[in-house]
């Protein structure tokens, strides 16, 4: 367990390596510079790109780059002079994140159940009805629902707020808009894991001795059916804590996305740079622990054949 | 006692019909092993699955299974269930394949329990506990805590073996109990389960392709071939003076590999497909002792002193 | 025989049918429309469907019909090159580390891992932006990160059939790896890499419609689905069929692809079952 963990850990850090080494290189290889959207007089010019290290040789500012990120310094950000690239992310994550967060747990929970159901009446109209469902919300783009929704629910029926995120409530659209598409993909996810599982010995002798169906379904078959899922929701709670950029756009949240979409824009290096790294870290993480949960719900995995 | 009557499995496809299982009939009586003979595609699998109430939603289900007078085909999926319950015991083939991988072996006896004795999670602990000790475990404790890939095939086995008599069923089907384990173990596990069934008195239906085992442990032997039950009479009856030539077939080949490994049949040809159309005996094509008349009409049920017959040779 | 089966649904015939359409009015469709793509006229921006302009205009006067059916065309052709650099170049990788095995596999793998580690995201947008903007470097981003997942499968599928007995004969014989991967292993895989390619067709367009809201899609004048509708999402306020109709092409498009991809995918599958199975 101990040397997955160590090896698992030394690879996720070779990741980082690389994708600090390509951002940082990729980023300076770009026409333009930082300052270009400007008009500054080449003294001034000279002088910011002092102040910022940029008229250093690019070797070097990559080992200073490297230094201060094991000091977990991101730099400043070049566009927005004065704040330093970590103070931007702890603002826009929090609202990245819950926004995610909760559309997480909503494409979780709706996936698993329509799934299962899905899986269970497999053939009847249960099941078609829930293919089409899931069909639809992989094949609408989230940026037409996101419009969509606010068009229908917000200025048309007046139902729902539109952005501000003031009370809970404003946080209903985005969340919708987010979590369609991952529901979507859970619900085919579990309900092929389903099938299958259901096909199998264990769940047949269960039917055969007389336990409920109910028992079997949930007892029996779904631990068997999950692992797909977790391992799929690994990279998926990454993608969507840090926020997506068109339905933080659409609804106006001052979300991560935003940010890291614009600073590409602006060429603000460092903005770019700490992003991705801050986003390549997150993802690690989640799929680490999403693998190690997994792995943690396999008995096989867990305790060695004792025969 | 457990009867089954005119048992007929079909099914369609694009607008024909198929037989797979054609008029099967017998009886048990409580005490009494009946071994289910025939080779692999020969339909005795569909039969068990039939008594075990599995094939209940195919249309091309005909007759009728009745355990204690109770008909296990016309019931109702919530029927079905308590029948299971309290009149039906099931030994599967591969024993590990059988319990849920995720759940721990007690969890599961403990909720089969349960299941079939109305009692609740709780009492069934020491019950579990028990059963596992009687039915040979020295340290039932240990067992319980364990999940099925930890344990040895021949385990997993006698916990197959007690999740289907706890309840003491009225009928213990074992769709080939054995032939998934080792030689040693086979005699350790059919010596469980005769014992057991000693003790309860349930009848048991016995399928298996091992002629060995069947000759050997079964009082009387049903030969399936082709979806028909071909001949059916005690196992010394059969063993000695076979009457179908499959039977006769099967017992050359089983007297004469004898000291080998029992088991390959050196019967040349292969059987018919289901979906060939033929209306003559289905074993035509590899029968010795064919008639003309063999050709062209199936033959009926035929009582002998006893037993039955399908042949055109009584 | 299968694909009897596939021909005969009605649905899948529907669905091929409508994506035939597009791509034949798309392409060739666009020599008897009265209004060009690009043709502008200030007098006559923003107006509603009507007679003359079939989907109304937009904020330049451009009759929406052709626009629409021009951005169909690129988007289609953006999809179709980003599968194929996907499934030849996920093909390749996979089947050469699941057959050749060893340090090539270990390396490749590596790569493999390595790249579905680094958010694909980033990856596609470093591409287009560094890389001059135009039609051919967005379906070469694209394709670079929509290979990854194919060749994890296919490296699967090639490491199951390396054992295979006619594989293990062919090596025996003399057969060169080059020669057994096109010969044998493509033929096997033929049913995931057929799916893997439908399915990848709208994901490339959702993509490449993503690109483009970003701001990093195809340029101007030439429009995608996906600038028309990042130009719709401006103003969908106030004129919302300028969003409505190129959102539900789009979709629309999609959508066949996917219920496409479903059936032939069933229609695999269907092929191994047992008699007594429910569908």
């Amino acid at each position: 367990m101990l040397t997955y963990i160590l090896k698992r850990a030394g690879f996720n850090l070779g990741v980082m390596v690389v994708v600090v080494t390509l951002t940082f290189f990729l980023m300076r290889l770009l026409p333009g510079d930082p300052f270009m959207s400007q008009r500054l007089n080449p003294e001034i010019k000279e002088n910011l790109y002092a102040k910022y290290g940029l008229d250093q040789p690019v070797s070097k500012q990559y080992l200073d780059y490297l230094a201060a990120l094991a000091r977990f310094d991101l730099g400043e950000s070049l566009k927005y002079p004065g704040r330093t690239v970590n103070e931007i992310i702890a603002e826009s994550f929090p609202v990245s994140a819950a926004v995610g967060f909760l559309a997480l747990v909503l494409a979780l929970v709706l996936g698993v159940a329509l799934g299962v159901l899905a899986g269970v009446w497999q053939s009847r109209w249960p099941d078609r009805l829930i293919l089409a469902c899931s069909t639809l919300g992989l094949s609408i783009p989230n940026f037409a629902l996101g419009a969509g929704l606010v068009y229908v629910f917000a200025l048309k029926l007046k139902i729902l707020p539109v952005a501000m995120l003031e009370r809970p409530v404003d946080l209903v659209l985005p969340v919708l808009t987010l979590a369609a598409w991952p529901a979507a993909v859970i619900t085919r996810l579990i309900r092929t894991e389903m099938i299958e599982v259901l096909k199998k010995d264990y769940i047949i002798a269960a039917m055969v001795r007389g336990l409920g169906p109910a028992s079997v379904v949930l007892r029996h078959a779904l631990p068997n059916a999950l692992p797909a899922v977790i391992h799929y929701s690994g990279p998926l709670a990454a993608t969507l804590l840090t926020g997506s950029f068109i339905v933080e756009k659409i609804f106006a949240l001052p979300g991560l996305g935003q940010y890291y979409i614009t600073s590409i824009g602006n060429r603000d290096y460092n903005l770019v740079a700490g992003i991705t790294i801050f986003y390549t870290f997150v993802l690690l993480i989640s799929t680490f622990l999403t693998d190690l949960l997994a792995f943690s719900m396999n008995p096989q995995c867990r305790y060695r054949n004792e025969s | 006692m457990t009867k089954v009557e005119g048992l007929s499995i079909s099914i369609k496809k694009k607008n024909r019909t198929y037989s797979l299982v054609r008029d099967v009939c017998f009886k048990i009586e409580q005490g009494q092993i009946l071994g289910i003979v025939g080779e692999s595609g020969s339909g005795k699998s569909l039969i068990t699955s039939a008594i075990l109430g599995m094939l209940n939603h195919l249309e091309g289900l005909e007759g009728s299974v009745e355990v204690s007078g109770r008909n296990i085909l016309k019931a109702s999926p919530q029927e079905l269930r308590s029948l299971r319950r309290d009149l039906i015991g099931y030994i599967p083939q591969n024993p590990r394949e059988s319990l849920t991988p995720t759940l721990k072996v007690g969890s599961q006896l403990v909720e089969v329990i349960a299941a079939k004795t109305g009692r609740n999670g709780r009492e069934c602990r020491p019950v579990a506990g028990e059963l596992l000790q009687s039915l040979g475990f020295s340290a039932p404790e240990k067992i319980l805590q364990m999940y099925p890939h930890q344990l040895s095939g021949g385990m997993c086995q006698r916990v197959a073996i007690a999740m289907a008599v706890v309840s003491r069923p009225a009928l213990v089907v074992a769709d080939e109990p054995t032939s998934s384990l080792d030689l040693l173990i086979k005699h350790e596990i059919m010596k469980v389960i005769r014992s057991i069934q000693a003790k309860q008195g349930f009848a048991l239906i016995l399928v298996t392709h091992d002629l060995d085992l069947a000759f050997s442990s079964s009082d009387q032997i049903a030969v399936v071939y082709g979806g028909r039950l071909v001949e059916m009479g005690t196992a010394e009856e059969l063993m000695l003076r076979p009457g179908h030539p499959y039977t006769r077939d099967l017992v050359r080949c089983f007297t004469r590999s004898g000291a080998e490994n029992c088991g390959s049949y050196y019967i040349p040809g292969e059987p018919l497909s289901i979906y060939t159309r033929f209306t003559g005996c289905r074993y035509f094509n590899r029968c010795r002792l064919r008639l003309e008349i063999c050709e062209t009409k199936e033959p009926a049920c035929v009582r002998l002193d006893n037993g039955r017959v399908a042949c055109w040779l009584f | 025989m299968f694909y009897s089966r596939i021909v005969q649904n009605r649905f899948v015939l529907a669905c091929l049918f409508l994506i035939l359409l597009y791509i034949l009015i798309s392409f060739g469709g666009t020599f008897l429309l009265p209004h060009h793509p690009n043709a502008q006229s200030l007098t006559e921006a923003n107006r509603g469907p009507s007679f003359a302009h079939w989907l109304g205009t937009d904020y330049l006067g451009r009759d929406l019909l052709a626009r629409i059916l021009a951005g169909v065309r690129v988007s289609l052709i953006i999809a179709f090159f980003a599968t194929l650099i996907n499934i030849s170049v996920g093909f390749l990788v996979g089947s050469a580390a699941g057959l050749i095995g060893g340090v090539v596999d270990r390396f490749l793998t590596g790569l493999i891992d390595l790249f579905w580690c680094v958010p694909p995201f980033l990856v596609v947008v470093m591409l287009t932006v560094v890389l001059e903007p135009g039609l051919k470097n967005i379906f070469i981003a694209l394709g670079a990160v929509f290979w990854v997942p194919t060749a994890r499968i296919i490296r699967g599928e090639a490491y199951q059939l390396r054992n295979a007995p006619f594989i293990r004969l062919a090596r025996l014989q003399g057969a060169g790896y080059s020669r057994i991967i096109l010969l044998h292993i493509l033929p096997g895989c033929f049913p995931v890499l057929l799916t893997t390619a439908i399915f990848s067709i709208p994901d490339a367009i959702l993509a490449e419609a993503f690109l483009s809201i970003v701001g990093l899609g195809v340029t101007a004048p030439d429009a995608s689905l996906g600038v028309l509708i990042s130009d719709g999402l401006q103003s969908f306020r106030v004129y919302p069929w300028q969003w409505f109709f190129p959102v539900l092409t789009l979709t629309m498009f999609v959508l066949c692809f996917n219920l496409l991809g479903d059936m032939i995918h069933r229609s695999f599958r269907d092929r191994t079952k047992g008699i007594l199975e429910y569908d």
